[in-house]
């Protein structure tokens, strides 16, 4: 791999025990849009980030940044992906 | 915002993402006899979620228009540290294939404002960019450093705000180093490949980028070039300064000529 970038490698690569103070990010579907969610608890986050590229899923007040959002567990029979997306 | 005004729409799957069949309302499922049941326990569920948020969701307006945000660090085959901001590419590249296939989309613009990041990932989105065969335009915002100049050239046509700037400077190694030859002709290589991009999507020729990338004197830690706003322009790089207006009027005109031009390809 190689880094093309201004920025120094120090502040790109911390120490390990640093790394731990952010929390963890993971993806989820949120009213049906890809969202980066930011970690607080185990069934519990925030929006980071909405990943699409339509302009106007950026206007759902639902998935403005900050928003809470809740982890929901889901059986697995005859399950569309759109069970995940359904918030709590 | 809109008002919930008491009536919920059945879940329709606006995105089309479902597979199909599975969803709760469709005809397939109609000889199920826990169906009303379920449809029970949607609406309820639903209620719920209003009840906590007091809001619902917009109904879903398309856009012809989709912008392809990179921000932060251009994230490659490994995976950086969580305090970094960083666009993934295996996010962006199935993005752009899902752009060139949907029929509804007519155009993209590409929002820059990244520090670079990993060689591979950045050509990659630039390749993909560059071979959309949509009209595409980009516009660099803050900053377009390093890799990100290849995404941003990548464009049909280039928009640089004016405060932008866009930093120009060798590739360097990262990791392993051994000092041998070979290292300086690997990493000679790796720099040829964006160069070449660089010089053949956009009007600065390969000599005069190099000697963009070998200045010495204009940054504190390194050599290479800053330019910012309409010295890209000046050097070629960019082919205008603006910003998001000017951008969305150059991608709508570059998209009525592309409707023309698939109209006389049909007849």
């Amino acid at each position: 791999m190689i880094l093309y970038t201004p920025v120094q490698l120090e502040l790109i690569f911390r120490r390990e025990d640093e790394e731990k103070k952010y929390p963890e990010t993971v993806e989820a579907y949120v009213n049906g849009v890809l969202a980066v969610i930011k970690r607080t608890g185990l069934r519990e986050g925030y929006i980071e980030r909405v990943l699409s590229t339509d302009p106007y899923d950026f206007l759902q007040p639902d998935l403005s940044p900050g928003t809470n959002v809740v982890f929901k567990a889901v059986a697995c029979q005859n399950t569309p992906a759109a069970d995940f997306r359904d918030r709590l | 915002m809109t008002q919930w005004n008491g009536y919920f729409p059945p879940y329709t799957d606006p995105k089309g993402l479902m597979p199909p069949g599975s969803q709760k309302n469709s005809p397939k499922n109609n000889d199920n006899d826990d169906n009303d049941q379920e449809q029970e326990e949607n609406e309820s569920r639903r209620a719920k979620t209003v009840k906590e948020f007091g809001t619902m969701s917009l109904p879903s307006v398309k856009s012809n228009i989709h912008s392809l945000v990179i921000v932060g660090q251009v994230e490659g085959h490994v995976v950086l540290p969580n305090q970094n901001k960083a666009t993934k590419y295996e996010h962006i590249l199935p993005q752009l294939v899902a752009i060139e296939q949907h029929p509804k989309i007519e155009g993209v613009l590409v929002i820059l404002n990244t520090v670079g990041g990993d060689v591979e990932a950045g050509l990659a989105i630039a390749e993909m960019i560059a071979s959309l065969s949509k009209p595409t335009v980009s516009l660099v915002l803050g900053g377009g450093h390093s890799i990100g100049v290849p995404i941003a050239v990548a464009a049909s046509y280039s928009f640089i705000a004016e405060t932008a700037s866009m930093t120009i400077h060798p590739i360097r190694i990262t990791g392993q180093i051994l000092t041998v030859p070979q290292t300086f002709e690997y990493l000679e290589k790796m720099q040829e490949r964006v160069v070449r991009f660089v010089a053949q999507h956009s009007k600065i020729q390969d000599t005069r980028f190099r000697e963009l990338m070998f200045r010495t004197g204009e940054l504190a830690r390194d050599i290479g070039t800053v330019l910012i706003g309409k010295e890209a322009v000046k050097e070629g790089i960019i082919d205008e300064v603006g910003g998001i207006g000017s951008a969305i009027t150059k991608l709508r005109a570059m998209i009525q000529e592309y409707r023309q031009r698939k109209g006389d390809e049909l007849q």
